[in-house]
Formats: structure tokens, C-alpha cells, sequence
């Protein structure tokens, strides 16, 4: 864990999680909460470019081997007791703070924009699974879980992140829906007036829209290809509403076309001559090469 | 780009190189491999219950991963990275009972996944917690992931002890490994490759041939109905049915005599102990009883003549060794480079 998050941890509160996180996993059998070693290890939670909300599970692999260098989700841990060992990533967390704070922006800025790098590292793995770990969703937070928390916490428990609350017990994961019909029953009031997608439920097909990504819209006045901005925390909102529903829509054995935003990318992309493009641009690309990946089945 | 896993079977002749390919489809992938027999069970393939010593000596029972398992485990456990199972000589072992339950697995959805899922807490257990078990109501559900391939080899002329089901076969994509001699990446057949002299007696003399020359003058002879022993093409033999160390191949092209007369003894020996007793018990068999031609000639009537007289006498039919190889004993010369 990063210590950012360890210091809001009082010694009870980290037996606390230990605790919650086995009984919702018991293989996992975590021992220990420790900071990140730093140095080379773990350089899957620079990428995620979320430290502060970011920390990972994981299990001793033996002594460092001699040669060559770790993967990202390799890192190597020294305690006073051991010699240095290998350890290797079991799985994903990403941790809230301890206070629910602006509502909705409660589940988005906890997963992103750590969740755009950890899919961007399976582009080109064998299927669709959008992290090579699974991921969990560490609640801290105490207190009645708003309706718009609910919302998010259904599209993203939807598409396969587990939830793991230590204090609350107002969201049963297993209760949210599972099939894309279902979870925009549930979710869809938010995404009345952004069209972000629409959704032939006679056909099965998802079909992504660019019709938000205008000035004023989805992205900020007075953006151009060669400044391409979100407006605000847009990024954010717009990434969660799009990814979820991808997800759940090909194992829900709908078709998913998004060749509108896709061509969009590229034409801004063409269009900015040698720009260097913004870091959101560059990972909404990225979500949008996953989502075509998702897009190639069916076909 | 590459969404769906593969499960490719490579068929054909021993020594054709199936498990060469395999090794070229698996090359730095993670690859978990186990060689099918007859006594090859499910719980060899998945895992069993073993004892172990506990504290104070107790005696408790640990599951032990099969190599299934195994693979299983590493493909969840990094689902960026691509995880073969390689089974070998898949057609010796009953892969029915093999597979048992997990059979339904290979049978994969859109996604890459298992279409269906098994109930099985054995494995599931060893598993971590996936995206695709949150979404199952049972924590024992077990699937085959996208990024786990499956690579088999079958020799077609293997006796099974069991027969592969039709429901088995039309799950993998088969591909069949022809005899023909391995060619280089121009397109080219490399003529240096496992390509010795050989000196093959006959009743007017030596004729000096070589390997890639013989073997395919035997295939054809194998399956020619008119001239030949009108065989199926499983008792034909590939370029790897004998594999011949490197420098001893170069050697029988010296142009030192001691040298050379050195190194063909040592592949006539190779020749003799490998080929000749599967030529004699698979290939010519009862054959002739149908109306094909005999590979080996009148005189010889056992195994133990053949052996016997091979270095010195005429061993093959004059309807093989006429018919097809004499006129073709260089087709395939060794071109040194």
C-alpha cells in the first residue's frame, strides 16, 4: 500500500482490513500491510499513476532470481527479519479514503485513472479480461452509501471489480445485476440526456456515440484537436459510464460497435498535426482500443 | 489480433516434427507440458489427494495439481500472458477419461472463455478469485480462461488404447503434419538437414542414397496402390522418424575415407536399430495378404535375417528398390554450403 493510505490507518483499522478482505477471499490469507518498497518494485503502481489510491495483494515467489528485471507487478521486499524476496501481484486493489466526499466522484476517482493503465497493459493478451489481476474495490469509507455511489458501484461491480467494504454493509455486490438489460435498469436515469451510447436491446448491439465530444460537452470550451481537454473531471464520469457497460454487454452476448468514437480519436489525433496530445486523451485511446477488442467478438 | 485461445492438434506420420511445431507455436509463452500413456489418468492430469505429514506427525491429504491444474493456476494467475498445456502423444491415453469433467471446458464461448463452467472444488480451490467467478453464484465454478491454449500431438498410426471421441475432435482445430522434407525460410528444402549418406546393399552392389532420398521413395512406395504396398499414409515415416547427430551427417560427405567410412557405419547402425523393426512390424506387416507389393525382399523371412543382412545383402524388393528408389536414390542430394 502506499503510505498516503497507511497513515490514514490506525493499527486496528489495518488488522481491520486484513480481516474484511479474507473473509470476502479466504486464499488470499494476508498476512501483512506493508508500504511499497519503492526502487524498481511494483512499477505497475507508478503506471497506474494512482499511488495514493493504489495497492496490491501479493504472495512470496522464492529468492530474487540473478538475472533479468522484475515485471511490473513484480517487486522485491526486505524485512529485518528476511533476507530480500521475490514477491508477485495476486491481485489489484484500489482504496477509497475514509470519507464519502463529493458523492460521486467517491467510486470515480479511486478507480481512474489507475484503471485506464492496468487495462492498457492487456491489449494484447488473449481475451477480453481487463486486468491481468483481478481487481477489488477497497471501501473505508462509514456511513449510508449515496444513491449515486450505489449507481457506480453496480456498473463496476457489474463488470467483474469485487467490492470489499470494511465499515458498510448497505451494498450487496452479489445483488447487482449482472446482465446489461438489468444493470441500465438500475443505472440508467444518469444516462438520460448523455448520449454517450445507445442500446438496440432487439438487436443486442451497443453502439458507442461522438456526439458529446464537443466544446461545451464532454470536452472544454474552447478545445480544439490540438488542445484536446476534458472539461473538468469529465474524463472521469465519461470513462465510467462507457467502460462498465462494454464489459457487461459482451458477456451479456451483445455486439458492440465503437467505431464512431474510434474514427473520432483518430481524425482528432490526425487533425492536432505534431501536438503532444493530453495524458486523458492518450487513455481514453487506450479504453477505446479495449473496447474494440471487445468490439472484434461476435463479428 | 489474438482474442480466442488455440486448441490445435497436430496429426500425422512419426517423425513428421509435430512436437518441433508445437515447440514453434509455444516459443516464449509460459508452457506446461505432460506426456499422454496408457496408464495416464484424470487424476494424473488434474491432481489427486496425497498424504503429507502434518504437525507432530499427523497424517493429513494435500491435493497435488495435475499439469491442468498447474496451467489453470498460471493462467489465472496473469491473464496478460498466454499459457500452453502441450500434451504429447495424445493418442495413447483414453482422453475421455482423461479429461473427465473438465472435457466440458475445452468447448469455448465468443470471449475466449469455457462456454459452460464444471463444478469442481478440487480445482476451484486452487484458483484465485477471477472476474468471471464474482459474476458466478458458486465460488466452485471453474472455467477455462482465454488466455489458457491447449497444443496436443497425435501419431495417427499410435494403436490407442481407447478411441477419440467425435466429440473430442470437433472441439480442436486439426492440423496435419505431411511427410514432405522440412523446407528453409526461402521455400527451399534444406537438403543439410538430418540428411546422412546411406549405403543401401543390393544384389548388383551398394547404392549410396541418402536419408531424405530413401524416406521418400519408402512413402511412396508405403501408399502407391499400382507399384507400391497400397498402405494408408499414418505407416509413413517423417524426416524425424531418425534423427542423426549433426556432425556425423556432415561427416559421411568427407572427403577423408576413414572419416567418412566412420561416420556411415554409425548411421547404418542408427538406420538398423530404429527403422528397420518398424518397417518389419508396422509397415509390411500382413500387408501383402491384401495384394500390395512386399517392402523386403523374398529371402527374407524374420526379423532377425533382416537385421542380420542388412549391411551385406539385398534386403528391400526389387519392386522398391527398382520401382522407386533406384533413378531417385538423389533426388534430394546434400548441397554442402
Amino acid at each position: 500500500m502506499d503510505q498516503e493510505i497507511l497513515k490514514e490507518l490506525s493499527d486496528n483499522q489495518r488488522t481491520l482490513v486484513i480481516e474484511k478482505l479474507n473473509h470476502y477471499n479466504p486464499k488470499l490469507k494476508i498476512g501483512r500491510i506493508s508500504p511499497f518498497p519503492g526502487g524498481e518494485s511494483f512499477s505497475i503502481a507508478q503506471l497506474a499513476d494512482s499511488k495514493k489510491r493504489f495497492a496490491l495483494v501479493a504472495e512470496e515467489c522464492g529468492k530474487i532470481p540473478d538475472h533479468g528485471s522484475l515485471a511490473p507487478d513484480e517487486g522485491v521486499v526486505e524485512t529485518e527479519r528476511d533476507s530480500p524476496t521475490l514477491y508477485r501481484t495476486v491481485l489489484y486493489l484500489f482504496v477509497t479514503g475514509r470519507e464519502t466526499g463529493g458523492r460521486n466522484v467517491f467510486v470515480t476517482q479511486t478507480l481512474f485513472p489507475g484503471l485506464c493503465a492496468l487495462i492498457d497493459e492487456m491489449k494484447a493478451a488473449p481475451g477480453i479480461a481487463f486486468s491481468s489481476h483481478p481487481v477489488y474495490f477497497l471501501d473505508l469509507a462509514s456511513g449510508r452509501i449515496h444513491d449515486s455511489v450505489l449507481r457506480m458501484l453496480n456498473l463496476f461491480t457489474a463488470m467483474g471489480i469485487g467490492y470489499v467494504s470494511v465499515y458498510r454493509a448497505d451494498f450487496d455486490p452479489a445483488a447487482s445485476p449482472r446482465e446489461l438489460e438489468a444493470l441500465l435498469q438500475v443505472t440508467g436515469d444518469r444516462r438520460a440526456g448523455r448520449p454517450y451510447y445507445s442500446v438496440d436491446a432487439e438487436n443486442r448491439m451497443l453502439t458507442y456515440t461522438k456526439s458529446e465530444f464537443v466544446p461545451g460537452g464532454l470536452l472544454a470550451e474552447g478545445a480544439t484537436p490540438a488542445n484536446w481537454l476534458f472539461k473538468g473531471s469529465n474524463d472521469k464520469f465519461y470513462w465510467s459510464e462507457v467502460l462498465p457497460v462494454a464489459v457487461v454487454a459482451a458477456h451479456s452476448g451483445f455486439r458492440v460497435d465503437c467505431s464512431e468514437v474510434v474514427s473520432y480519436l483518430a481524425e482528432v489525433r490526425a487533425a492536432s498535426g505534431d501536438a503532444k496530445m493530453s495524458i486523458k486523451f492518450s487513455r481514453t485511446v487506450a479504453l477505446f482500443e479495449y473496447i474494440e477488442k471487445i468490439s472484434e467478438l461476435n463479428r | 489480433m489474438n482474442i480466442r485461445p488455440q486448441q490445435v492438434i497436430y496429426f500425422g506420420a512419426p517423425g513428421t516434427g509435430k512436437s518441433y511445431l508445437v515447440n514453434q507455436q509455444t516459443k516464449g509463452k509460459k508452457v506446461i507440458r505432460a506426456t499422454i500413456h496408457p496408464e495416464y489418468s484424470y487424476s494424473d492430469f488434474v491432481g489427486q489427494l496425497l498424504p503429507a505429514t502434518g504437525d507432530e506427525g499427523s497424517i493429513r491429504f494435500d491435493f497435488v495439481p495435475g499439469p491442468l491444474t498447474e496451467a489453470l493456476k498460471t493462467a489465472f494467475a496473469d491473464r496478460s500472458t498466454e499459457v500452453c498445456l502441450v500434451l504429447e502423444e495424445l493418442s495413447r491415453g483414453n482422453v475421455a477419461a482423461v479429461f473427465g469433467d473438465t472435457f466440458q471446458l475445452i468447448d469455448r464461448g465468443e470471449d475466449g472463455n469455457s462456454q459452460y463452467s464444471i463444478f469442481n472444488r478440487m480445482i476451484a480451490a486452487e484458483l484465485v478469485e477471477t472476474e468471471e467467478s464474482l459474476r458466478n453464484s458458486s465460488k466452485h465454478e471453474v472455467v477455462f480462461p482465454a488466455n489458457l491454449s491447449i497444443f496436443a500431438t497425435v501419431n495417427v498410426n499410435d494403436q490407442n488404447v481407447a478411441p477419440m471421441d467425435t466429440a473430442f475432435k470437433r472441439r480442436f482445430d486439426w492440423r496435419y503434419v505431411e511427410s514432405d522434407p522440412a523446407v528453409n525460410d526461402n521455400g527451399t528444402i534444406d537438403t543439410q538437414l538430418n540428411n546422412p549418406a546411406i549405403v543401401i546393399a543390393t544384389a548388383s552392389g551398394p547404392i549410396k542414397t541418402n536419408w531424405l532420398s530413401f524416406y521418400s521413395a519408402l512413402n511412396k512406395f508405403i501408399v502407391d496402390k499400382a507399384k507400391g504396398m497400397g498402405r494408408n499414409e499414418d505407416r509413413q515415416v517423417g524426416q524425424f522418424f531418425l534423427d542423426f547427430p549433426r556432425q556425423t551427417v556432415q561427416d559421411t560427405y568427407s572427403d577423408d575415407a576413414n572419416t567418412r567410412g566412420d561416420a556411415t557405419r554409425v548411421i547404418n547402425d542408427i538406420f538398423k536399430n530404429k527403422l528397420l523393426q518398424y518397417l518389419w512390424q508396422d509397415v509390411q506387416g500382413h500387408s501383402t495378404g491384401f495384394g500390395g507389393k512386399s517392402l523386403f525382399d523374398k529371402s527374407v523371412t524374420s526379423f532377425g535375417e533382416l537385421y542380420r543382412l542388412f549391411d551385406s545383402s539385398q534386403v528391400f524388393s526389387d519392386d522398391f528398390l527398382t520401382g522407386f528408389l533406384i533413378g531417385h536414390h538423389n533426388e534430394y542430394t546434400y548441397l554442402p554450403s
